[in-house]
């Protein structure tokens, strides 16, 4: 499967491109809309991923962010009242709301976003993650009892789930070797956003995309990406494994809850899996 | 949002659970009572988030409130539709009540009285409730008065109506009949009332104040805490309490107090020993009058009967 490309907001980067499946990272509102139309003139939008400072209910929402894949990453949700004023905006926009996994209140806030309508997620920036509250909340996105729009990355982890095969679900910055390449504006290809930062990259030149399987140095982080299972602490005896790919290790040191959570996520989309067989099976008819 | 420091009150995730839960059981109304819900720091939020979750949204205040609260109030509820809010203002007699509170509820009437309604409780035989005709023309409120008899609460000691005090009762709320229709206002009966406790002449009046709808029945008209407990009615606050995550809808929620009820009746028919024999009770046209008197029939006695009627947590 082809790699979806992440870059920075840069139109002359964005048209070299070309036919590639692409994520976008931005700071600027004002600017989604257009490096949105930008991407699609010759190329496949994955999704504009915009960072705001700004907690959700403040940010400036333009209206030429319609029909695009707009991810929104905040800190918070801000005060009710003011979400309350942006929500119909953002349900019409179908913007997707992530909001900073590390704070406890966020969790509430993502059960209050999204049974209004509007689908959010956890955005993993901080490492001490309420693994509590995050189970709670999985409870909450995967056995509902009445619609409510998704929260990631349950949605993707039920929609995604085999029961003989890895999934990863996103975790951060698009660091996800398996199915996304970070690339800078002179076209340095690197393995995640912090490989791109330090330097260390695959190879530069995005006509060496297409030998990305024969790369050296692709090779050996494929190799490298099995290393955890060479012991028996932390990730190389996490069952979670299957859906976490070990990206969720850098919360250990801060908060070793990751594998029970992973755990009990794994086992939802199990029940939920199975659920779902029952459903689409329906009733059994009589075949005499 | 930040629940933390909230310790007795509604926690956000609680209520949202509450509110698809509701909406589970297709139900799409609820009413806000407590305490008092105006003191929840997030009250006037909570009733925003039911409207644009498309409830109705009905409240139970003694409209008692600071300036501070009361603005917050003003504020986020300024745009509400008025056809899906509502507040039942329980009054008291303003000669009889605190001036700064009947000031407070006068602030309160000013602002909301076109989307509230009067409510009252009838705690002694004899009472004067010309003062609610009054606020009702004042303020504008809504024409329609809920009406409460104090019952006993099971298990506990409290001031209630005794059942011999209540024919005298009936006499005094009867005796409103002219002010009801001059001011073309409704009475709503809450549960409890028997309906031999009337003559047929003062039930000819009574289905005039109450504009032909009577009902005397007695039935589950559910709580839940803000421990998420949930319980039969307010007099029966302390009897067969559950948690609501026993329950996977509303609808086995009321079949299981409707059970117990039904457990209660078969030990006892009603509050009157002629109950048992009497063929409204078996039609249906009556429940016999609150559960709770029956149950302090059974107050201190011997264990003998059916586990519905001793089941108290308290």
């Amino acid at each position: 499967m082809r790699h979806i490309l992440v870059c920075e907001a840069n139109d002359d980067l964005i048209r070299r491109m070309h036919g590639e499946a692409i994520v976008v990272k931005t700071n600027v509102a004002g600017e989604v809309g257009h490096f949105a139309r930008v991407i699609n003139e010759s190329n496949k939008i994955h999704c504009i991923e915009y960072t705001s400072e700004e907690p959700l209910a403040y940010i400036e929402l333009y209206e030429d962010w319609k029909g695009f894949p707009i991810h929104v990453m905040s800190p918070s949700l801000g005060k009710f009242m003011d979400f309350i004023v942006k929500r119909t905006a953002l349900k019409e926009l179908q913007v997707r709301c992530f909001l900073d996994a590390s704070v406890r209140e966020n969790y509430v806030d993502l059960q209050i976003m999204t049974s209004l309508g509007i689908p959010g997620g956890l955005w993993f920036k901080g490492n001490d993650i309420p693994w509590s509250d995050f189970k709670d909340i999985m409870a909450f996105t995967v056995f509902p009892k009445v619609y409510r729009a998704d929260i990631e990355p349950f949605a993707f982890v039920m929609q995604n789930f085999k029961s003989d095969a890895n999934i990863l679900f996103p975790v951060k910055n698009f660091d996800n070797p398996y199915r996304y390449l970070h690339v800078d504006k002179d076209e340095n290809v690197a393995l995640t956003s912090e490989h791109l930062q330090r330097g260390e990259y695959l190879f530069q030149g995005l006509e060496q995309l297409d030998e990305l399987d024969s790369s050296k140095a692709y090779l050996a982080w494929k190799k490298q990406a099995h290393r955890p299972f060479m012991k028996i602490t932390d990730c190389g005896s996490c069952p979670g494994w299957r859906i976490c790919g070990g990206q969720l290790a850098y919360t250990l040191a801060d908060n070793p809850g990751c594998k029970k959570a992973m755990e009990e996520l794994i086992e939802a989309a199990e029940i939920h899996q199975s659920t779902k067989t029952q459903e689409s099976k329906g009733v059994e008819l009589c075949q005499l | 949002m930040d629940d933390n420091d909230r310790d007795g009150m509604m926690k956000w995730n609680d209520f949202i659970y509450l509110v698809d839960f509701l909406e589970a059981s297709g139900d799409k109304s609820v009413s806000l009572l407590g305490g008092e819900p105006t003191l929840h720091p997030d009250f006037p939020e909570y009733i925003v988030y039911l409207l644009e979750r498309g409830f109705y949204v009905n409240t139970f205040t003694s409209a008692i409130m600071n300036d501070k609260r009361l603005d917050k109030m003003k504020h986020i509820l300024a745009g509400a539709n008025p056809e899906m809010i509502s507040f039942v203002v329980n009054l008291n007699d303003p000669l009889k009540s605190n001036y700064s509170e009947t000031e407070r509820v006068k602030a309160f009437l000013e602002h909301f009285g076109y989307v509230s309604s009067p409510g009252y409780n009838m705690y002694r035989p004899k009472f004067d409730m010309g003062f609610l005709f009054d606020y009702v023309a004042r303020y504008g409120m809504r024409k329609h008065l809920r009406l409460g008899i104090t019952h006993p609460i099971a298990g506990k000691k409290n001031a209630y109506i005794r059942i011999p005090e209540i024919n005298q009762m009936v006499e005094t709320l009867i005796s409103y009949e002219e002010y009801f229709m001059r001011y073309r206002m409704n009475l709503g009966l809450d549960c409890g009332f028997p309906i031999c406790v009337f003559t047929d002449e003062q039930l000819g009046k009574l289905y005039k104040m109450a504009g032909g709808q009577l009902s005397f029945g007695c039935g589950p008209a559910v709580d839940i805490g803000p421990d998420m407990m949930v319980w039969c009615c307010f007099p029966l606050s302390d009897y067969h309490k559950k948690s609501v995550y026993d329950f996977a809808d509303m609808h086995e929620l009321m079949e299981f107090y409707n059970g117990k009820q039904s457990g209660i009746r078969q030990e006892v028919a009603g509050i009157f020993e002629e109950c048992d024999t009497c063929h409204f009770r078996e039609d249906g046209l009556c429940n016999a009058g609150c559960l709770a008197h029956q149950l302090n029939n059974f107050a201190g006695e011997a264990e003998v009967r059916m586990e519905e009627v001793y089941h108290f947590d308290a």
